[in-house]
């Protein structure tokens, strides 16, 4: 075996020695069946008071671990007040019991070995308790003061809210999670219970009344559901449940709140989230989905796992990831929780020049989807799903976890057999059938957070690119970072926002036969319209040029003329991609069109169609402005710069089509100029 | 049981023995610790270390194998190469994942060929030689592509029912590979675990580079708190190899090849290097034959012992700050000693006293008094626990509050507890926590096997794992006040910061 060779296999030679009678390959193991298993079931109690317990019991180790679920999520916001629920749950953790008040209540529990989690969800409030079987009553008796008289104190109120409009105003930094959370406000809409974010005006809006009254409506016995699991005695455990929460009622009725609707726009729309400096862009492509409950679900679900779900071995992880090397994470899933929304996405982070490349990718593997999965793959599928599914029920929580959440969205307590079945049942015909019902890749709505600068031009070949920041809310097109950086260079986008003239005088130097000849020049440009007047002295002779949006002639003492029609109209679009006029109207943002280019530059597009490319150096100084227009261009290169003026200003440039020299000696902003100077005397 | 550990969370003041700093003998720990009892203990004669814990229940195994090798045993200018190496511990064989495997051990020297000639021409000056040379190694590149078949590795356990569980992890200090198997499975382990650490191929190896990059944009260079701990180690440390992240440096990442790969694993992956834990459904007799069988049959192979310098002593405080377009954040890093230092413990308590619960002296300070923070992390050991390494703290600053406010509230309190050590209740809570922390994950297999492989590993016997909660049992509020006096004084301290250009707080 040569050198090579032997890179790439590493030691062969301990196992290739002897051992013929081995299996080769792991397929040529004999695996035996798996005995059946069925983990201990929950018990159940329904109580008159609505209270519904489930008890796995487990006698390995004297702990117990339980949850209590409360039909009070974040979908139930008041109007206006957004993250009730949250800080409500956190209010609550944090503040303590009438009898235990905040931190003495963390006391008590790390006295006691015991740990409480508070957390507030959509469409449940849940709360997590471990602690010794032998306190179990005294834990939960704490528990149960804290839920039924919370303390509730201002400032801890206050405390915590503080902190959530922090943690508020700092969600950009993680561009997954924009993304998480823009991908919900973009599938049901920001008015929609199911993406509502809360907000600096919706969480100030919250009273410690608010709070409480929330707390009166929507927590009792009658919307809780209790669970524990471990060396626990069900009888006496449920005697004592009933005891602690059956004369505990929440107040009134509630208004129903629909399921979630997907909004599906017209046409491919590519929302796009600008976070510049970056090396990263994180991307979603998401459609509508079904739920758990749902007759296409489990085909949706087998169909996630063969495309983008779960492990290594999908199409796209094998394809973006393993064949192309585009990306580290990457991925599709109908998802759907047990609760009412669901909705598929696909999501990838790659690197930002990789965006266009990796998108086609996933598309192309969702469009290969929609045929019938090959009868090898589809088994293979199901062998991944199904010996995995011991794992969702080899430990008591999970059994509990399991049974609690299908009690409280009304599943079919059969809802996991039956699923299972269906897996079994599936074939490839019926799976590409659902899978058409539901998926249209040509649909998909776009998500993409990353630079703008370096990705809106890709993302813009896969629809119409609507900017939004990071709470899904429409922001204008803005500038391009280069030209917010020209602009902070040569003076500030405020100052070019109001100039109205800028007037210089010098020479330029022009090629003749005999050599150059040096003519003197001065200049003025006026912003709004754009207008220019140009006089140079040739052999005692003053001739002025005058460039307006209605005249164009040049001028002497004696004599009047307008200029050949053809070199009018291209002197006047050119005169607009004068440097400072460009300066102006990028600070107005009057430009067609605006990106960066590696190659060329700062490339701006004018209503008249000239297009001009400004390339800066390392100082940020312009270094050269190339204009195109109808076939025609110039090349001005600044040769060098007054860097010590406010704002700086350039005092040679040279164009290089035409041979000129330009030096300018003095260069002022807004001079005193009449209206004179650009009038046609003719008129 | 149940009693034993009762007295595991509440008999605080009356350990075992240890107090005087006489060593725990073995049937006290497992008179404290009866699954002490339960570990079978089998090393193979190629020197690979087996801990078996037989769990009836669930027909479910859980497995790690725990390989004493992290980003502290690179080689400078290789920063990365044990986590890469992680990535190809799952591209299979030449039996597993190959279509044909003489055509593409010929199409895998093709391209290493390609490579050099690549190499080569970069090193010219000639622009159109560059791009025949790289358009050559695409060439090579997709011609052994034919060959593989895509994931089979992964696809075989992911089918066996290893789909949520099937992962690896790189550290500074250890490379773990973590699989749950259905109990009827065991053999399937034992085959393809043998098979991954006797004769892996490194195919794809330059395509994984790639989404290592890309692992590298999404946790450092996207990523406000890897790009500030990223800054921490390289300032905190200017010897020691702690100081270079585990993901690797981009230009590194950028230049690993196939041979550099090659003699790491060489080097690190022996059978010696290696302790595997199973946990779970299995009887163990018949478990120690399949492994004879199957892992037993590697040879043995000597880890190189490569010395790493030692960072000198740090005379003076430190501080780097980072420009990233983020919300501010600060970080604090403190040397302090080894896991098998006899202020370790005191260390680990000093620290989450500090910051690891809602009542601890940071989160009860800078976030519900002050308001100055919206959150608290520390850990007492970053980024490893094999040598002397950092505590580390960082907070993040509320809207209100700026870096400045921050730092000087956690260095506020630090002095306090320098001064005046924790009191009784905190001291005892604390510990109780750890306890009861470690009760909860000596419940489930994959968090067992993770304890005692790490304790195996890095202090030579599993054991280590439930002395250290002796330890920790024994340490008083005057050892935590001496610890932080003496570890987490101002010229041993780096802190690094984090803010978009020209956010001014």
């Amino acid at each position: 075996m040569s050198d090579l060779a032997a890179l790439w296999l590493l030691a062969l030679a301990p196992f290739a020695n002897g051992a013929q009678d081995e299996p080769q390959h792991p397929r040529d193991l004999r695996i035996p069946t798996l005995p059946p298993y069925d983990p201990v079931p929950a018990s159940k109690f329904d109580f008159e008071s609505g209270l519904r317990l489930s008890i796995v019991h487990s006698d390995d180790l004297p702990l117990v671990d339980g949850v209590l679920i409360f039909d009070s999520g974040s979908i139930h916001d008041p109007a206006g007040e957004v993250g009730l629920a949250q800080l409500l749950a956190e209010t609550l953790r944090e503040g303590g019991s009438e009898s235990l008040p905040g931190l003495e209540f963390d006391r008590w529990l790390v006295q006691h070995g015991a740990t409480v989690t508070i957390t507030a969800e959509r469409e449940l409030c849940r709360v997590d308790f471990s602690c010794l079987s032998e306190h179990l009553t005294t834990v939960l008796q704490r528990l149960a003061e804290l839920l039924r008289d919370p303390a509730l104190p201002q400032d801890v109120i206050d405390g915590t809210r503080a902190r959530m409009i922090s943690d508020l105003e700092r969600g950009g930094d993680r561009l997954d999670r924009i993304a998480d959370r823009l991908t919900l406000l973009i599938a049901y809409g920001s008015d929609s219970p199911y993406a509502a974010e809360p907000t600096r005006e919706s969480l100030e809006a919250i009273s410690r009344d608010d709070l409480s009254a929330f707390h009166r409506a929507h927590f009792g016995a009658d919307r809780l559901l209790l669970g524990v699991t471990g060396d626990v005695d069900p009888e006496a455990f449920a005697a004592f449940a009933e005891a602690s929460f059956s004369d505990w009622k929440s107040a009134g009725e509630r208004e129903p709140i629909s399921a979630p609707a997907f909004l599906e726009p017209r046409t491919r729309t590519v929302y796009l989230c600008d976070r510049p400096g970056v090396t990263q862009t994180e991307l979603r492509l998401i459609g509508p989905g079904v739920r758990r409950l749902h007759p296409d679900y489990s085909a949706l679900y087998t169909w996630s796992h063969a495309i983008g779900a779960g492990g290594s071995a999908n199409r796209l992880m094998v394809r973006v990831r393993t064949e192309l090397g585009l990306a580290y994470t990457v991925g599709a899933l109908y998802r759907a929780g047990f609760g009412r929304a669901g909705r598929f996405e696909s999501w990838c982070g790659t690197r930002n020049a990789a965006v266009g490349e990796a998108l086609s990718a996933i598309l192309t593997v969702l469009r290969e989807g929609l045929a019938p999965l090959e009868s090898e793959e589809l088994e293979a599928v199901k062998k991944r799903m199904l010996n995995s599914q011991v794992f969702e029920v080899d430990e008591e929580l999970e059994v509990l976890e399991r049974s609690l959440l299908l009690d409280f969205h009304g599943y079919p307590a059969d809802f996991w057999s039956s699923h299972s079945d269906r897996l079994r049942a599936l074939d490839a015909a019926a799976i590409a059938e659902a899978v058409a019902r539901h998926l249209d890749p040509d649909r998909l709505v776009l998500i993409a957070v990353g630079p703008a600068l370096e990705i809106a031009d890709e993302l813009a070949k896969f629809g119409e690119v609507v900017r939004i920041d990071e709470l899904g809310r429409p922001v204008p097109a803005g500038l391009p970072d280069e030209a917010e950086r020209l602009l902070e260079r040569l003076g500030g986008a405020e100052l070019w926002r109001s100039v109205r003239a800028v007037h210089r005088s010098g020479t330029m130097q022009v090629p003749t036969g005999n050599g150059p000849l040096a003519v003197p020049r001065e200049q003025w440009q006026a912003m709004d319209p754009g207008r220019s007047r140009t006089e140079v002295e040739v052999n005692g002779t003053r001739t002025a040029v005058v460039l307006t949006p209605e005249a164009c002639f040049s001028r002497t003492a004696t004599s009047i003329e307008d200029l050949p029609a053809d070199q009018c109209s291209s002197r006047k679009v050119r005169a607009d991609g004068n440097l400072y006029r460009l300066l102006y109207l990028l600070a107005n943002q009057q430009v067609a069109a605006i990106h960066h280019d590696a190659a060329r530059g700062l490339v701006v597009e004018l209503e008249t169609g000239l297009v001009c490319e400004i390339r800066t150096g390392d100082d940020g100084l312009p270094i050269s402005l190339r204009t195109l227009h109808a076939g025609t261009e110039e090349f001005w290169e600044f040769l060098e710069w007054n860097r010590e003026a406010e704002p700086p200003w350039f005092e040679k440039a040279r164009e290089r089509n035409r041979g000129l020299l330009v030096e300018t000696e003095t260069f002022e902003l807004d001079p005193v100029f009449s209206a004179e100077l650009f009038r046609d005397p003719r008129k | 049981m149940p009693t034993v550990l009762l007295s595991l969370l509440f008999s605080l003041s009356a350990p075992a023995a240890g107090q005087d700093g006489t060593p725990v003998s073995d049937q006290a720990l497992a008179a404290e610790f009866p699954l002490i009892e339960d570990v079978v203990e089998h090393r193979l004669e190629n020197g690979w270390s087996f801990l078996l814990v037989p769990r009836p229940g669930a027909p479910v195994i859980s497995f790690e194998t725990h390989v004493l090798v992290g980003s502290v045993d690179e080689l400078p200018g290789q920063t990365g190469l044990a986590h890469v190496f992680e990535h190809l511990a799952f591209k299979g064989s030449d039996r597993v994942g190959t279509r044909d495997w003489p055509a593409e051990r010929n199409a895998l020297e093709a391209i290493e060929r390609a490579r050099e000639d690549l190499a080569r021409a970069r090193a010219g000056t000639d622009p159109a030689a560059v791009a025949l040379a790289e358009e050559a190694f695409e060439r090579a590149r997709a011609e052994a592509d034919r060959f593989v078949v895509e994931e089979e590795f992964s696809r075989i356990l992911e089918e066996a029912g290893g789909l949520y569980s099937l992962n690896a992890s790189t550290t500074a200090d250890e490379t773990r590979y973590v699989v749950s198997l259905p109990s009827n499975q065991l053999e399937l382990w034992c085959w393809m675990e043998a098979e991954r650490f006797s004769r892996p191929v490194l195919r794809e190896f330059y395509r994984e580079c790639e989404a290592v990059l890309e692992e590298r944009r999404m946790r450092v260079e996207s990523n406000p708190y890897g790009a500030l701990l990223e800054a921490l180690q390289l300032q905190a440390y200017q010897q020691h190899p702690y100081r270079n992240p585990t993901i690797g440096f981009r230009h590194d990442i950028q230049a690993h090849d196939a041979a550099s790969a090659r003699a790491f694993f060489e080097r690190h992956y022996g059978p010696q290097n290696r302790v595997t834990t199973i946990v779970g459904d299995f009887e163990p007799q018949g478990l120690i034959a399949l492994l004879e069988r199957t892992c037993g049959r590697l040879e043995a192979a000597p880890p190189e012992a490569r010395p790493i310098p030692p960072e000198p002593e740090q005379n003076g405080a430190r501080r780097v700050h980072v420009d990233f377009p983020a919300s501010p954040l600060i970080a604090f890093g403190w040397h302090v000693p080894a896991l098998t230092h006899p202020d370790s413990p005191a260390v680990e308590i000093a620290v989450r006293i500090l910051g690891d619960a809602r009542s601890s002296r940071l989160e009860q300070r800078l976030i519900r008094d002050e308001g100055a923070a919206t959150r608290v992390i520390v850990d007492e050991a970053w980024p490893g626990r094999r040598h002397a390494s950092l505590a580390v703290c960082i907070a993040v600053p509320s809207n209100e509050a700026s870096l400045e406010t921050v730092e000087a509230l956690v260095l506020e309190e630090l002095e306090r507890l320098a001064e005046e050590g924790p009191s009784q209740d905190e001291l005892v809570g604390t510990q109780r926590t750890i306890r009861a922390e470690m009760l909860r994950k000596l419940r489930r297999g994959p968090e067992l096997c993770e304890v005692l492989c790490e304790f195996d590993a890095k202090l030579g016997d599993w054991r280590a794992a439930f002395r250290r909660l002796q330890d920790l049992r024994s340490v008083t509020a005057e050892d935590v006040r001496r610890v932080v006096a003496t570890w987490f004084r101002e010229e041993n301290s780096t802190i690094a910061t984090l803010a978009a250009e020209g956010d001014e707080r």
